[in-house]
This record gives structure tokens, C-alpha cells and sequence, in this order.
């Protein structure tokens, strides 16, 4: 028994959700009581070891291999299955992320296991786990019932808990695996080529759908030359090809950590919200009910086209006056 | 600029799911377990809506045949129509009006496909009603098929696939596939193509093929849902949001600009 959770790590590092996910686990191992297992896979990971124990990790399953230098869903799968195998796991946890959506649903399948996907909180009660999910892009929370399943496996969105430090009895078991092929082969790994950067500005003026039509982006841009501030959008804008990927904040882009972020009509899905890591966020936004103003510690409720013309001027202004 | 001959006349399956516009404001219901859908804008899935994009260029590219499928109440034929007024050959609407789940929706589909041929199916990453990011993923398993998920660009030769998916942070990664395979799609090479109000118009005259549970051998009550909706709450905001009023639109901009000024960053 016991409640697992799988290491995310990108260069040699622990993605920053893991971290959070391990704390989560942690607090949910220490009221079933039972023991925090991290699987850690991939080529030379051993080193991320300390960090894992450092952050809760009663077991550590290791498996190494130049077969896993890329990240290929189906290879880990296979890994899983292995372990599961041996262990019978309680609750498995992974992140909401991208990298997971073929092997959450796929280990759920094959072990015949239930999957409660996007869950933004989890709670005990009475020794049962109480789950809600995110719905509608987060202006929706669900509380849900779920078939009991062994085991039970969870997606979580980031921010379900704090990073935090305590230290776990560190076990490492390292499994040999033979190898084997998928049909899924991983040829190259790459990173999107990157051109200005917008994570090292004090201010980021950013903007998504609520634009409405690609000519108004010179509206906006208008403001953030006006204010110096890096120009920032969210994902649909990059896809229509309006902007490039540079100015993309979020899961697909860059983690922005500036004093001020200004959201002028942004909806606030997740995958945009993951992105943002700033002092203070301002929300300009005609919909009340937008998730951006759960993160927001200011917000305007109106029309950003009334409004962004009149903010300009009046910096504008200001900066004639300096 | 042309691309290479590739594999000729493929068959592509899109699945596709009318859903509620990023900006309406929902309601909940009376119910407490559901949103009304009464004076709710509905649209085309956005994932879905890039999914049938990369399968009308393949289509179109092979010289291919493209079937969209849409499960769910009679007005998800909206989302049909659609992908019949942007170039799909087919359409096959499966009329289920129950509580379903992914598990369900996805045993349910994966039925329907059995009985139809196919190269390529695509969905989109997720629905952003429901959000679960499982369907498509779990149709594949059920058909016992390759699948990959977060796909933002495909590319066939030689009865092969070669794909791009996003892993996060920037990075990608590039996959071969054989066919037959599922892709859930998060984007697509090219921006999704416009439907004009013609085509529109031109494909609901058009029609297209309902069909219903029992029609495809699916006894509902041997399905049961995994996961169900308990209790449906608005979350709640940061305790700390102010919003900022004023009696006017330039009253509110002059706060604004006070608070730019307050964190320094004017």
C-alpha cells in the first residue's frame, strides 16, 4: 500500500509541479499511513535523489537507461506496469501536463483502474479521498464521486499544494528493466527556437481571444511600448499566428515572473494561468465570472477597447510630465 | 509550396464536441450537478476545431476521405455541421442525451469506430467543458491502437507517421507512428480554416447520419460511469481581489494608473 507519485524532470531538474505533487502526497501518505513512493525514471537521474528524499520520499524506485533520455509516455508505461506489478499502489498521482495525457489514461486502461483527470483539490474524510475537479477552464469546480479502484490514479492540476521540505525515509530500489520496444518511437527532442525574452520584465502587458481581431493587437501593443513592457499572449493567439512563440506565456511557453502582469482579455484557463508568476496580477476583463479573477489582485469588469486607449494616454502623459 | 506524395486516399476519423464559448458566463442548475445550457453560446471545441484542421489538410493532401463523429444531444449536430461546412465528407451524429464520462463516452465511441475503416483518428487534447484530457487516449487503448497525445503537427509517408508533441516549457519532441493511430491534437500546422456562412448553411441541408446507442450494439446500463459529478460550486476568488470602480471608464483607468505608479513600475 502506499501513494506514488512520478518525477517529473526536464534538464536536470524537478519540474517545479512534482515538487508540489510530492508535498501533496506526502500529506495524503501521512493520513492513510502509509509510505511516499517517487518512481524516478530516466537516463543519469540519480542525482535528483537527495531532492526527493529531502521533499518527503519514504521509497524511491529508480530505473535508469539511455532508452529514456527523450520522454516517451509508452516506454514508461511499460515501467509502470512493472512496478504496479510488485507494489500493490493505493493512489498514483501525476500532474495535469501535457506529458501525461497519453500515460495517465492509458496506465488507467490497462490496469482496468479508475482516473479522476484535472482534480484541483484533494481532502480526506472519515480515511476517503473527497476530489474536485476543474471544469469549464476553471469556472467550474466539481466535486465527484469515483468507482473505488486499486489503484486509484489522479491527475492534478499545479498549485494543489505548496512545495515544501520534510524529509522522507529515502529507500532507493533500483529495478533493471529489459529492453523493449513501443510503437511509439521518440526520433529527437527539440526546444522551440527562442527570440526576445519576455520572462525578465517588470512589466508584461498581456492578452489573449478578448482581442477579438488580429489588427487590435496594435492597440495593445501601443500600451505595453508606452509602459516598456514585454508584450505577452496566451496560446490561441500563437496558434492563429498573430504572434510568435517567444510572447507565449503558459504551459506551451514561458513562466513570466514580473512586478506587474496586465491581462486584458484573458479568460485564464490553466494552461495560461501556469505561466504567470507575478507580484501582482491586473485582470481587465468584460466576463465577471472569468477565472483570471481568481488569481487577480486587481481587476477592471469592462471592455478592454474603452479602456486601453485611455490607460495609454494617460502613461502617455505621465511620462511627458517626467 | 507542395509537399511531398505521401500515402494515397486516407481515411480519417475527426471526433469532435459542441461545448460552451471560452467567455460565457455559466449558470448552475437547479440541479447543482450541471451548468444550463439555455442562452449559452456554444462552439466548436477549440482542440477539436485544430484536430479536424491537420485531418482536412491530410484528407486533402492523400486525396483522402474524412468522417467527423459527434456523441451527445441532439444540438452537439451543431459541431457536425460544421465540420461538413469546412470540407468533412461525412458525418455520423450518435444521440445519447445520458450522464457519460470519459470511460463511457470513450467505450461508446471506440464501438462505433469498430465498425468503420480508418487511418488516422484525431481528437482534440481535451474538451473544455469537461476537461479530462482522456477520450481520445482511451478510444485508442479500446481499439488497441498507437496513440499519442499533445500532437501539434503530422506528417505521413510510407504508411508511417511522423509527428510533433509538446511536451511543455518550449519543448517538443518528434515521434514516428505507424498507422492505423489516434493523435490528440493541441494544435495544428496550419491555423483552422474559417467556415462561411454559405457552407454552413450548405451542409445543414446536407443532413447526416444519426444514429443511437442500440444501433451500434451499446446496452448503456452495462457502461456505468467511473466518475461522477457530485456537486457543481463557482470557485472562489482571491481573497485579496480589488476591483477597481469608478464613475467613468477614464475614472477607472486614472485608478489603474495609480496602481502602476504604487508598484514602481512607472
Amino acid at each position: 500500500m502506499g501513494v506514488m507519485v512520478l518525477a517529473e524532470h526536464a534538464q536536470g531538474a524537478l519540474k517545479k509541479t512534482t515538487l508540489e505533487l510530492m508535498s501533496k502526497g506526502r500529506e495524503l501518505a501521512d493520513a492513510l499511513k502509509c509510505p511516499l513512493q517517487v518512481v524516478l525514471i530516466g537516463d543519469n537521474c540519480r542525482n535528483l535523489i537527495d531532492v526527493l528524499v529531502k521533499h518527503g520520499a519514504d521509497n524511491i524506485i529508480l530505473v535508469e537507461g539511455k532508452e529514456f533520455r527523450g520522454f516517451n509516455p509508452h516506454l514508461y508505461l511499460t515501467v509502470f506496469r512493472k512496478i504496479i506489478e510488485d507494489k500493490k499502489q493505493q493512489i498514483i498521482l501525476f500532474s495535469h501536463q501535457f506529458m501525461n495525457f497519453d500515460l495517465a489514461p492509458c496506465l488507467a486502461s490497462k490496469l482496468n483502474a479508475t482516473y479522476v483527470s484535472n482534480c484541483r483539490s484533494i481532502e480526506i474524510r472519515d480515511g476517503k479521498l473527497i476530489l474536485y475537479r476543474s471544469m469549464y477552464g476553471g469556472k467550474i469546480v466539481a466535486e465527484v464521486t469515483y468507482e473505488p479502484s486499486t489503484p486509484l490514479i489522479i491527475s492534478v492540476k499545479s498549485g494543489v499544494a505548496k512545495e515544501r521540505e520534510v524529509k522522507g525515509d529515502g529507500v532507493v530500489t533500483e529495478l533493471k528493466i529489459e529492453p523493449f520496444e513501443v510503437a511509439e518511437k521518440v526520433i529527437a527532442v527539440f526546444e522551440e527556437a527562442v527570440g526576445e525574452d519576455i520572462t525578465k520584465a517588470d512589466i508584461v502587458v498581456a492578452f489573449g481571444r478578448g482581442i477579438g481581431n488580429k489588427e487590435n493587437i496594435e492597440l495593445i501593443r501601443g500600451l505595453a511600448n508606452e509602459l516598456g513592457a514585454a508584450l505577452a499572449c496566451t496560446r490561441p493567439i500563437v496558434d492563429l499566428g498573430w504572434l510568435d512563440k517567444q510572447h507565449l506565456v503558459g504551459i506551451s511557453g514561458k513562466v513570466v515572473s514580473p512586478k506587474v502582469y496586465l491581462a486584458l482579455g484573458i479568460s485564464g484557463q490553466s494552461q495560461h494561468i501556469e505561466g504567470i508568476n507575478a507580484e501582482t496580477i491586473i485582470a481587465v476583463n468584460k466576463d465577471p465570472s472569468a477565472p483570471i479573477l481568481e488569481v487577480a489582485d486587481y481587476a477592471i469588469v469592462g471592455d478592454l477597447f474603452n479602456f486601453v486607449p485611455i490607460l495609454t494616454e494617460y502613461v502617455k502623459r505621465h511620462k511627458r510630465r517626467l | 509550396m507542395k509537399a511531398n506524395p505521401r500515402s494515397k486516399g486516407l481515411k480519417i476519423i475527426v471526433l469532435v464536441k459542441w461545448v460552451p464559448s471560452a467567455s460565457e458566463e455559466l449558470i448552475i442548475d437547479e440541479s447543482g450537478r450541471n451548468i444550463k445550457r439555455a442562452g449559452v453560446n456554444f462552439t466548436l471545441n477549440e482542440f477539436d476545431n485544430y484536430a479536424l484542421e491537420e485531418g482536412l489538410r491530410l484528407k486533402e493532401e492523400t486525396n483522402g476521405h474524412l468522417t467527423a463523429i459527434a456523441m451527445g444531444p441532439l444540438e452537439y449536430q451543431e459541431a457536425l455541421v460544421v465540420a461538413l461546412a469546412k470540407g468533412a465528407d461525412d458525418a455520423i451524429h450518435l444521440n445519447y442525451e445520458g450522464e457519460y464520462d470519459a470511460w463511457v463516452a470513450s467505450e461508446i465511441l471506440a464501438r462505433l469506430i469498430t465498425t468503420l475503416e480508418y487511418d488516422i483518428i484525431f481528437t482534440g487534447l481535451e474538451a473544455t467543458d469537461t476537461n479530462e484530457g482522456q477520450v481520445g487516449v482511451l478510444v485508442a487503448e479500446k481499439l488497441k491502437i498507437p496513440h499519442v497525445a499533445a500532437v501539434t503537427k503530422v506528417e505521413v509517408s510510407d504508411g508511417k507517421t511522423r509527428v510533433i508533441r509538446e511536451l511543455g516549457g518550449g519543448v517538443s519532441e518528434e515521434l514516428e507512428v505507424p498507422i492505423p493511430v489516434l493523435f490528440a491534437t493541441l494544435s495544428s500546422k496550419n491555423p483552422p480554416r474559417y467556415a462561411p456562412l454559405m457552407k454552413i448553411l450548405a451542409a445543414r441541408r446536407r443532413g447526416l447520419k444519426c444514429l443511437e446507442l442500440k444501433d451500434i450494439g451499446v446496452n448503456i446500463d452495462a457502461v456505468k460511469p467511473r466518475v461522477r459529478i457530485v456537486k457543481m460550486t463557482t470557485p472562489e476568488r482571491k481573497k485579496s481581489l480589488k476591483i477597481i470602480s469608478g464613475k467613468s471608464v477614464e475614472e477607472q483607468a486614472a485608478n489603474l494608473f495609480n496602481v502602476l505608479l504604487e508598484k514602481g513600475v512607472v
